[in-house]
């Protein structure tokens, strides 16, 4: 299975955030939150949450379309869950979380969703109507991202002017609090036209060179 | 050879049809905002009223009511609270305390409440109005130590070897309740080994020291649990709740309470109402000008799933917290996602030569599908989170945002639907009603 070299260096350079947001979290004093009793907040339900995003959404998409769709899936969903969290727990340094944080890290499936699932459609849909001797599966993911471009950008701004009522609403704490919000839909937005389409093409091959 | 004018009627009583299925729509809705922003007084003194639940700036609706502002957006209850200690609490001391409190303000629901020690050492709770209930304070002042002793008043087991408690009426009259008891395994052995001594006399349930009640013990209770009625219902409720929560290392002192600014400062919430409401006009705006009448409906389904949303959350007991709000606007973007990707394809189509009419038809069942495997995805992971997290934040997100989007599927794949087939009955299948930019492109 070989994925294009973009969404690799994409996938790496996400795995380094991940990786320093993680042990922000669970070694270096972990997030910040904005009061005592809110520092006490139990992580242990959210990430069993974002377990069951990843897991749902490899479901979902290999029981909706197929395998290669919900490896898809399941990847934008933990490259989605994992950033917004890191850059959360990095983020948190200069703006303290609220209790609301676990939930609006896992509400980053929502913009996962909204965003990523619309390509991987596109895809199928431009993959059985042409001939895979002219086109390659990338050509095929980069022409889904291509069509799909012009609803998601509204949708991105839809979400953003969302994220923007909240930041601007309760001066610096409430940016904090709405970090998340960001985070996730940056990261959605990232993993659904970079990476995902991508992941997609090389597990199709995959399953098409076997077959 | 068939006459014209038959087909001609049907056509006129066609458009009637959608005409009066339009203006009942509209009327319907307009009632429902309303209602949504001014309540409805259900008998002539006002005793029954349908309260308001649609947020807005003023301070004379009654929405809040229905929509009880957490302590982050609304008003709060600021209590400060001292330890009962001779010398001052250790930091591990103070971060128990903080914790126990904690723990128990979440158990009783307001997730968004605040604890911190104060320099002087004391601690400062601040909880939402609404948790003002007359019994707070039994709540965070008791250091919570519990222990059953026998006739005698010694002590065979402690309050840490409850590993869980619950309460719940004895019977129909709803004026006894009993607490529901759960021990660890060394607290069944202790407890069945006593209640075996102990038949035919009483033992004794003590909160600091002091005792609450003293069942008799009928029978051996060899099964790791007890059911001990004779509780009012406000005793039993704060009694489970410090029974889970633990004990602190000293009980407090209640210094004061006192009204509070929201936790995000005064004006928070009506700031956030405005900011929010824009960003529904510049969305319903943006469709209008993009998509004309199509657009309109849209911004009109939007807005009916914002009200039927609202609402919802005010019946589930939401609350009006960040939580509630995420949850409801997080599925309004899935609506407009469902929007756009609608009219982006019905846009496609009829710059390729379709009527508006046969777009709307190959939309859906087409293109729209995504809209429902969106939806589908998010409603399944809504009920999976609920399932995970039931009682946390997590799942209180879960729960608005999974009603919001059953709300928003119905409206986009059949309200939408409906009206847009009746709109084009109407007013005829005219592109350019629909898409702007399409006639151009078609004459060039």
């Amino acid at each position: 299975m070989k994925i294009r070299s973009s969404a690799l260096i994409t996938l790496a350079l996400a795995a380094v955030v991940v990786a320093v947001g993680l042990v922000m979290t669970f070694v270096g004093g972990g997030i910040r939150f904005y009061s005592q009793s809110a520092q006490m907040t139990q992580l242990d339900q959210m990430f069993w949450c974002m377990l069951a995003v990843v897991v749902l959404m490899f479901i979902f998409g290999f029981v909706r379309y197929d395998l290669p769709s919900g490896l898809a899936l399941g990847t934008a969903a933990l490259h989605d869950q994992l950033v917004t969290l890191a850059v959360t727990a990095i983020a948190s340094r200069a703006f303290a979380q609220s209790y609301v944080m676990p939930a609006l890290v896992v509400a980053s499936a929502v913009f996962t969703c909204a965003f990523t699932i619309p390509v991987i459609r596109e895809a199928r849909l431009i993959g059985r109507g042409l001939s895979l001797r002219e086109h390659t599966r990338d050509e095929v993911a980069d022409m889904a991202v291509k069509k799909t471009r012009p609803v998601l950008l509204r949708v991105l701004v839809a979400a953003l002017l969302i994220f923007i009522a909240f930041a601007i609403s309760g001066g610096g704490l409430m940016f904090g609090f709405a970090l998340p919000l960001l985070a996730g839909i940056l990261a959605a937005g990232l993993s659904a036209w970079r990476v995902s389409p991508y992941v997609w093409a090389a597990a199709a091959s995959r399953s098409k060179t076997r077959r | 050879m068939a006459k014209p004018t038959p087909v001609k009627k049907t056509t006129a009583n066609r458009k009637a049809v959608s005409g009066v299925t339009l203006l009942i729509l509209i009327a319907l809705t307009v009632a429902f905002v309303w209602l949504g922003m001014t309540g409805m007084n259900m008998d002539g003194q006002g005793l029954y009223k349908l309260l308001p639940w649609l947020p807005t700036t003023g301070t004379e609706s009654l929405w809040r009511e229905a929509l009880v502002p957490g302590a982050q957006l609304g008003e709060t209850l600021v209590m400060d609270l001292a330890p009962e200690a001779e010398n001052p609490l250790s930091e591990e001391e103070q971060a128990l305390t903080i914790q126990v409190i904690t723990a128990r303000i979440k158990d009783m629901g307001w997730l968004d409440s605040r604890v911190e020690v104060l320099e002087d050492g004391t601690f400062r709770a601040t909880l939402p109005k609404a948790a003002d209930d007359g019994h707070i304070d039994h709540v965070l002042d008791a250091r919570g130590v519990f222990s059953f002793a026998d006739p005698e008043g010694n002590v065979f087991l402690t309050g840490e070897n409850i590993q869980t408690a619950g309460f719940g009426m004895t019977d129909i009259s709803g004026a006894d309740y009993s607490l529901s008891i759960a021990f660890d395994e060394e607290g069944s052995r202790i407890f069945g080994e006593k209640t075996t001594q102990l038949v035919g006399q009483s033992i004794s349930l003590m909160l600091d020291g002091n005792t609450l009640v003293s069942p008799g013990v009928n029978m051996p209770l060899t099964e790791g649990g007890v059911s001990i009625p004779g509780f009012a219902l406000e005793p039993a409720r704060e009694y489970a709740i410090m029974m889970r929560s633990g004990a602190m290392p000293y009980a407090l002192e209640v210094l004061s309470m006192a009204s509070g600014p929201p936790t995000l400062g005064e004006g928070a919430a009506e700031r956030l109402v405005i900011a929010l409401y824009i960003v529904f006009l510049l969305v319903a705006l943006f469709l209008i000008i993009r998509q004309r009448l199509g657009g309109l409906i849209a911004a009109w389904m939007l807005l009916v799933q914002l009200a039927l949303s609202y609402f919802f959350a005010a019946l589930m007991g939401a609350g009006f917290t960040l939580v509630t709000l995420a949850g409801i606007w997080l599925a309004f973007l899935v609506m407009v996602f469902g929007v756009a990707m609608l009219f982006d394809s019905v846009q496609e189509d009829v710059r390729r030569g379709r009527s508006v009419r046969q777009a709307v038809k190959e939309s859906y069942s087409g293109r729209s599908h995504g809209t429902i495997d969106v939806m589908a995805a998010l409603i399944a992971l809504s009920v999976l989170v609920i399932i995970v997290d039931a009682q946390g934040v997590i799942g209180g997100f879960a729960k608005v945002l999974g009603v919001s989007l059953l709300v928003g599927l119905a409206l986009s794949q059949v309200a939408l639907r409906l009206i847009l087939n009746e709109t084009l009955t109407l007013f005829g299948d005219r592109s350019g009603l629909y898409a702007s930019g399409v006639k151009k492109k078609e004459e060039a």
